[in-house]
């Protein structure tokens, strides 16, 4: 195999019209990530583990019925309550390593609502994955994040 | 240490971050095994890498951490915890890594380390990708760190050729 680091970094940003402490819930609840933080439908459900402090840990295992299985770990690094997390994490296909990130998800108000801008700094590795296809998938997230936010603001 | 702020204290700043990203390449005099031990073996790290640290505690394996703690140059306590995220022998190292300046969360960083032997010496590439958080820790000084860290490793490597 040749071995090779790709070092890359985007930038998304979304607005929602929903409080901040609201998209910050999204993310630190373990029940409201579960909601959204998944892979598409056909996976079926994921094994999902998540502690959510500085220090604390973040697992994610799913996958098409017998075929790869994609693997999330992550690390929180900094939290800020409904302002800013980061957090670095790995991604596995099988038991293959394709990618070291970092990223931020910073939380401002806009327009009533929230701004969420997400960076990610990234290292792929060995060709397996890029940023572009990061980039593609980490959006896909964000809209189901939006969904998901709406859903709850409907409910409420 | 300093006194601990509250968060929202009037004369603390708003929380802030930056961005920033290098890579550093160099030539070593030296084969790609000796090259990787230097980041992989404790007794070997230590000849080099933050060597004002007064504790320190390298556990090197996928999931294992690194813990440093010491005063800069300048006085302040710092400590440095990082995680090996991916590890293959003689050719790459990923870590991530947060500093801590006098209790507070100063950075963030992602590191890779590549090493390609070619003929009795290497070629390295050493890349950085840090978020440095309110003002604490300033890029500037992660990229001279960095550059006098490899300029003390080549020292060594020289040191034992002539």
């Amino acid at each position: 195999m040749t071995r090779s680091v790709t070092h890359a970094t985007f930038t998304l940003r979304r607005t929602y019209p929903v409080p901040a402490r609201r998209v910050f819930a999204a993310f630190a609840d373990p029940k409201r990530k579960a909601a959204w933080f998944n892979g598409p439908d056909e996976w079926g459900p994921d094994e999902h583990s998540f502690d959510f402090r500085v220090g604390g840990r973040e697992t994610s295992r799913g996958g098409p019925p017998g075929g790869v299985v994609h693997t999330f770990n992550a690390i929180y690094h900094d939290i800020v309550e409904n302002e800013r997390i980061i957090y670095s994490y790995d991604m596995h296909l099988d038991d293959t390593r394709i990618s070291v990130s970092v990223a931020t998800l910073e939380l401002r108000p806009k327009d009533g609502g929230t701004e969420l801008v997400l960076t990610e700094q990234g290292a792929f590795l060995d060709g397996f994955d890029d940023a572009g296809g990061r980039e593609q998938g980490t959006r896909d997230l964000l809209d189901t994040l939006g969904d998901f936010l709406a859903r709850e603001a409907a409910d409420a | 240490m300093l006194p601990t702020l509250p968060r929202h204290a009037p004369d603390r700043p708003r929380p802030s971050l930056m961005r920033s990203s290098f890579l550093l390449e160099r030539d070593f005099p030296a084969s790609a095994a000796t090259v990787f031990a230097a980041w992989s073996s404790p007794a070997c790290k230590a000849r080099w890498f933050s060597i004002e640290s007064q504790h320190r505690r390298l556990d090197f394996r996928v999931g294992g951490r690194e813990f440093l703690y010491g005063r800069s140059s300048c006085g302040r306590r710092f400590t440095y915890e990082a995680v090996y995220r991916e590890i293959v022998p003689d050719t790459r190292i990923v870590f991530s890594y947060d500093i801590h300046i006098e209790g507070r969360h100063g950075s963030s960083s992602l590191a890779s380390l590549e090493i390609s032997p070619h003929g009795e010496a290497c070629a390295i590439r050493y890349s950085e990708q840090g978020i440095f958080l309110d003002g604490l820790d300033s890029p500037r000084g992660r990229f001279n760190g960095a550059t006098l860290r490899l300029a003390r490793l080549d020292g060594l490597f020289r040191e034992k050729i002539t």
